[in-house]
């Protein structure tokens, strides 16, 4: 059976009801493995699962466990709290505990195309539990406006938006790279503007 | 179906593991920040709760992880956890063991109480006797 795209509507409520969870904020941060807790998913450690197989995270089968990378746990980077929150979110919209629908069943017949659509939405709606979209849109222009003011003439779009992008990733405790891709699904960049901010960090 | 290398519930390890993550959940907290708090890697102290490490060894660091769960020496709570990390590393419960060397007649009279060969019951009359008195 084809794979039906989640409503970017129904994605976004979603990440709020996920966010008004108990005790899973700091700030405007999102505790991700509180989260994790509070939905009865258990981490369990594996040594060796990014060298292995290239992904520090992995939604196993009906057990409510998220498998994560030992090496990845303990540093705890950004990317580790979103590819998290990425597997939380296939939990939530992708797995259905009373028709016994696991992430694995779910995906064993689609097409690529099916399945870069799950994953896609998987990752929209880490990236909007992370940061909800009221929030980061008025950090964005806040951080816009203020540095268009600071620099006048002399500040160019990219540098003007790459200062509101790192003050969303401040504030939301995420990557840059997250905060360019939640800033261009919420329309506040281009195609091209993100394509020029990962050419950035690239260097 | 449960696979082969998977540990048994009823195994000692396991039920430490159980009892520390039940402690953490009541207290709201992250296994990072419990981890953070008792001066372990995140990861041990979640391989930990799975059962699928061993309770610390080292006594200091026992006490630290309970500290970091809010037991406090004395409760119940930490007789529990004493109890239930000694029996998974086959030791003395870390509370008794500070007791048997605080006080030299303590192992003479638990060595007394063990060439009795005294039942649980009898036991449990010396017990409320003590604290009785």
């Amino acid at each position: 059976m084809p794979y039906k795209p989640k409503e970017r509507q129904f994605l976004e409520g979603k990440a709020a009801e996920l966010r008004g969870k108990p005790g899973v904020l700091e700030g405007s941060v999102l505790r991700v493995e509180a989260l994790a807790d509070v939905l009865g998913l258990e981490l369990l450690p594996k040594a060796g699962l990014k060298d292995e197989f290239g992904i520090e995270a992995y939604l196993a089968g009906r057990k409510n466990t998220i498998v994560v990378d030992r090496d990845a746990m303990d540093f705890g980077s950004p990317r580790y709290f979103f590819t998290l929150a990425e597997e939380i979110a296939h939990h939530v919209i992708h797995v259905d505990d009373r028709s016994k629908v696991t992430l694995q069943t779910c995906v064993l017949d689609l097409s690529q195309h099916d399945y870069e659509l799950l994953e896609w939405d998987a990752k929209y709606l880490a990236g909007a539990m992370l940061m909800p979209v009221e929030e980061f849109e008025a950090i964005f222009r806040k951080s816009v406006q203020k540095e268009k003011e600071a620099l006048g003439n002399a500040g160019d779009r990219e540098t003007i938006t790459r200062y509101a992008i790192r003050k969303c990733y401040q504030a939301f405790g995420v990557s840059f790279h997250a905060a360019v891709i939640r800033a261009q699904a919420l329309g506040l960049i281009d195609s091209r503007m993100k394509a020029n901010l990962e050419k950035y960090l690239r260097h | 179906m449960k696979p082969a290398n998977a540990p048994s519930p009823e195994n000692p390890v396991v039920l430490f593991g159980r009892f520390v993550r039940d402690c953490r959940l009541a207290l709201k907290a992250t296994a990072r920040s419990v981890a953070n708090a008792a001066g372990m890697q995140p990861s041990n102290l979640c391989a930990l709760e799975h059962g699928m490490q061993q309770p610390p060894q080292n006594h200091e660091r026992l006490r630290r992880l309970a500290a970091a769960l809010h037991l406090e020496i004395g409760t119940q709570e930490f007789a529990n956890f004493a109890d239930l990390a000694a029996k998974a590393n086959n030791s003395t419960p870390i509370d008794l063991a500070q007791i048997l060397t605080e006080n030299d007649a303590m192992p003479v009279l638990l060595r007394t109480i063990g060439n009795k060969k005294l039942t649980k019951a009898d036991l449990r009359r010396i017990s409320e006797f003590v604290r009785a008195t």
